[in-house]
């Protein structure tokens, strides 16, 4: 299946892209996803307290098995001005 | 400048953040006084907004506007403000009667002012009266005076401005060597035809070798200045700022200042990053979740957003080498300014200035008239400060004009031009009208309350319409709540966030409460009585910043690392005990968290005592338009028709069928927002201690020993009588 990933504010401009798509086995974890984005992307921050995941724009636990073309974003914290 | 009256003073040292002192000024019979401040005021108001807020209740009464003689202009810091060991101390706010409200407005601005006046000598300026010509006031704390002189000319060009005849000012006041040491706060001619001016704060930044600004916006209070006759204070003083404050225990403010600069240096560049970016980042995130106005609200999201993200103007604008602070210590510095910008319109087209901007809230304004053109928002952010208008209110009113336009209620034989959406032709017209006070601009500058009766009266005129009629239309998309506009956050899709603009008591600006993301996206507060919780918590939190002289960004911008494993994340509690801490070693009262909460809960009544009195403090005024609580008209439904359908779906259950028609999903949607909102009401009112019409009960108020002869008055008036 495929899940794409959205990149926002400081990601999206250490990515140079907005999306990125990424090809997965069935059953992966939001995690999981965050776990490939470590890796293959080194210089993306995310901060390791204060991550915030959507999954097609709803808030959603770390452990959320993804479907077939879900978007997920890996947001900061956002507390307004 | 000719010298009207001057008045030698003994400087009054800072103890524990205070000075105990407060200058006051009567501009019509020219009198200066200083009032001494004793240990009861200082505990009970904290100082800030709440000597604003204070002097208000005691010295104006139901009768005064903002443009009567005892209306008050209230300046005043805090006991935490100046402080450059700790982050974010630069702040003071201003305080009156608004033009746009006629109730106590407070809004506060950042720079160098407030801690020069403290240093000076004094906590807070109270300027009352009005002068027969226009003046200056001139606090020198170096030589212990205070003087009243002319406003002097600097020429046609230069008078008209706030930020160009402040700079001539400070000049002439400095024999041409600006310096951190002398500041000064002004606004432009624009503040005198319109009700939304504003009043900048200058000050020197030696990196960038110009005098900057930073713009007390909401409110009106550049109108009540000018009205007032005050061209500019200026404030001087060479006294070192490093525990400039006498801190109760310099040690303990060293440790929670370091804390907190830690906190900020190693978790911004990780989050929002705002010290690269300042808060024009914001506008990439709520282009995202819908939440970024587009043509006056009706729409969260547009293909040309992108255009006008914060890296857009950080590659093409900002200087990226300097440290942007607006006051010293802050390491957040977000601030952003940019340098040699060429004005391509307007009457100063081809000069080459410094803007200090965008912030998040003047690039809104913009989009909101459904412009994504970031010259355009350079330039309207720069002529804006120099008018001395409000960022916000120009372009909310500008866009609901746009929308009467889009819906026919202004033809072109009404505003004289096209005012289509996206036509920056047209937003740059109004723009200097209304600085001018000239044709569409005269309506304009009345702000969105005032001017919805105009659209009646013309489209009535027009049509045979009757005016009540088109007024209820006009009422569902005139984004205001008594009398202020909105600022830019679509809140249509998160119940807390029209509570938060709704029962904000200033208007709906969102330093109460901003609860957009723990609502809409994190959702964490989904029942009634969670989120009325939180608009009871939130309002006493984020305006007791505005009691003590601090920015709040810091805390509520920047998410401590710890913040995950407590129980309400999106408090930061973590680094709300660093400001706990602070306050304590300041001021040597040994304070909670939760002291605080009871502290500010006490200005936050009194503030709802002011509405009540001044007419706006029950339940209709907490009342938002249509357009806030959904999709107003069906254009709106139909651009995110599957996203409103499940949302039906999951109102009505699973089991029921859906309407329909989308016209029939349509209103059934508007329907359930309407009682939603007012259910939202009833249970707020609960939390906060207020009867079923929004008015503080007598054991509220009899708690914060708030329960004065005018109170009493008030409460039996009202029918209160628990």
């Amino acid at each position: 299946m495929h899940v794409s990933v959205t990149f926002l504010g400081l990601q999206r401009t250490k990515a140079q892209s907005d999306q990125i798509q990424i090809r997965f086995s069935k059953k992966t974890r939001v995690a999981d996803v965050l776990a490939y984005i470590k890796k293959h992307h080194p210089e993306l921050p995310f901060p390791e307290d204060a991550i915030l995941v959507t999954v097609n724009n709803k808030i959603s636990p770390m452990e959320r098995i993804l479907k077939n073309k879900d978007n997920v974003t890996f947001l900061p914290f956002l507390g307004g001005g | 400048m000719k010298t009207l009256d001057s008045s030698k003073y003994q400087v009054a040292p800072v103890r524990a953040g205070y000075t105990d002192r407060i200058l006051q000024l009567d501009l019509s019979s020219l009198t200066i006084s200083i009032t001494e401040v004793d240990p009861h005021f200082r505990r009970k108001y904290i100082g800030g907004r709440g000597y604003a807020m204070k002097m208000i209740w005691d010295g104006t009464t139901e009768e005064t506007r903002y443009d009567s003689p005892e209306n008050i202009l209230v300046m005043a810091s805090g006991p935490l403000g100046n402080e450059p060991r700790f982050p974010g101390t630069g702040k003071f706010v201003v305080g009156t009667i608004s033009p746009l409200t006629e109730t106590f407005v407070d809004s506060n601005i950042g720079g160098h002012f407030a801690p020069l006046l403290k240093m000076s000598g004094f906590d807070a300026l109270a300027v009352h009266g009005i002068s027969t010509e226009e003046v200056v006031v001139i606090v020198d704390g170096d030589e212990g005076t205070v003087t009243v002189t002319t406003a002097p000319s600097f020429g046609e060009e230069i008078d008209g401005g706030g930020l160009e005849y402040g700079e001539a000012l400070l000049k002439e006041f400095t024999g041409g060597e600006l310096t951190e040491n002398a500041a000064a706060v002004t606004t432009g001619n624009g503040a005198l035809h319109a009700r939304f001016g504003i009043i900048n704060s200058l000050f020197y930044d030696r990196r960038r070798r110009r005098i900057r600004s930073k713009q007390a916006g909401r409110g009106g209070t550049g109108t009540v200045m000018r009205v007032k006759g005050l061209r500019a204070v200026i404030v001087r003083s060479s006294r070192a700022r490093v525990r400039a404050n006498h801190p109760a225990d310099k040690e303990s403010v060293q440790q929670a200042g370091a804390k907190l600069k830690r906190v900020i240096s190693q978790q911004d560049p990780k989050q929002l990053n705002l010290r690269a970016w300042g808060t024009p980042v914001l506008a990439e995130y709520m282009n995202k979740f819908h939440l970024l106005p587009v043509n006056n609200y009706q729409y969260g999201q547009h293909t040309e957003a992108p255009a006008v993200f914060a890296d857009v103007f950080l590659e093409r604008y900002f200087n990226k080498e300097v440290p942007d602070g607006c006051y010293m210590g802050c390491n957040l510095a977000c601030a952003k300014g940019a340098e040699d910008v060429v004005l391509t319109r307007g009457p100063q087209a081809g000069r080459k200035v410094g803007i200090d901007g965008p912030e998040y809230e003047t690039l809104g304004a913009v989009t909101c008239q459904g412009i994504f053109d970031p010259h355009f928002i350079m330039e309207y952010n720069w002529y804006c400060d120099e008018y001395g208008l409000d960022t916000i209110s120009m372009g909310v009113t500008a866009a609901f004009l746009m929308e009467c336009f889009q819906r026919g209620y202004l033809a072109v034989e009404e505003t004289g031009y096209d005012l289509s959406w996206g036509n920056i032709d047209a937003a740059d017209r109004l723009l200097h009208e209304t600085a001018t006070g000239e044709g569409l601009g005269k309506i304009c500058g009345q702000g969105v309350q005032r001017a919805k009766r105009w659209v009646a009266e013309k489209y009535g005129a027009r049509t045979n319409t009757p005016i009540d009629e088109t007024m209820l239309e006009l009422g569902k998309f005139g984004m205001e709540v008594k009398g202020l506009e909105f600022s830019l956050y679509i809140c249509k899709e998160s119940l807390a966030q029209q509570g938060g603009y709704g029962f904000s008591l200033k208007g709906p600006q969102h330093d109460e409460a901003w609860l957009i993301f723990i609502d809409q996206v994190h959702n964490e507060i989904p029942s009634f009585e969670m989120k009325a919780d939180a608009l009871k918590w939130f309002p006493l939190i984020r305006t007791w910043f505005n009691a003590v002289g601090l920015c709040k960004l810091p805390w509520i911008d920047v998410r401590h690392p710890e913040a995950a494993q407590t129980d309400n994340p999106s408090q930061n509690q973590p680094t709300l005990e660093y400001y706990a801490q602070y306050y304590s070693a300041t001021t040597g009262e040994n304070k909670s968290v939760q002291d605080i909460l009871d502290d500010s809960e006490r200005l936050h009544v009194l503030q709802k005592m002011v509405n009540v009195r001044q007419g706006k403090g029950t339940r209709d005024f907490d009342q938002i338009p249509l357009r806030a609580m959904g999709p107003a008209y069906f254009n709106e439904y139909q651009s995110r028709s599957d996203y409103y359908d499940d949302w039906l779906r999951e109102q009505l259950g699973t089991d029921a069928t859906l309407p329909e028609s989308p016209e029939e999903r349509h209103q059934a949607i508007l329907d359930l927002r309407r009682q939603a909102y007012q259910k939202l009401c009833d249970e707020v009112y609960k939390a906060k201690g207020y009867t079923p019409q929004g008015v503080p009960l007598r054991k509220t108020l009899e708690k914060f020993d708030l329960l004065d002869e005018k109170a009493e008055a008030l409460l039996q008036a009202h029918g209160t009588l628990v």
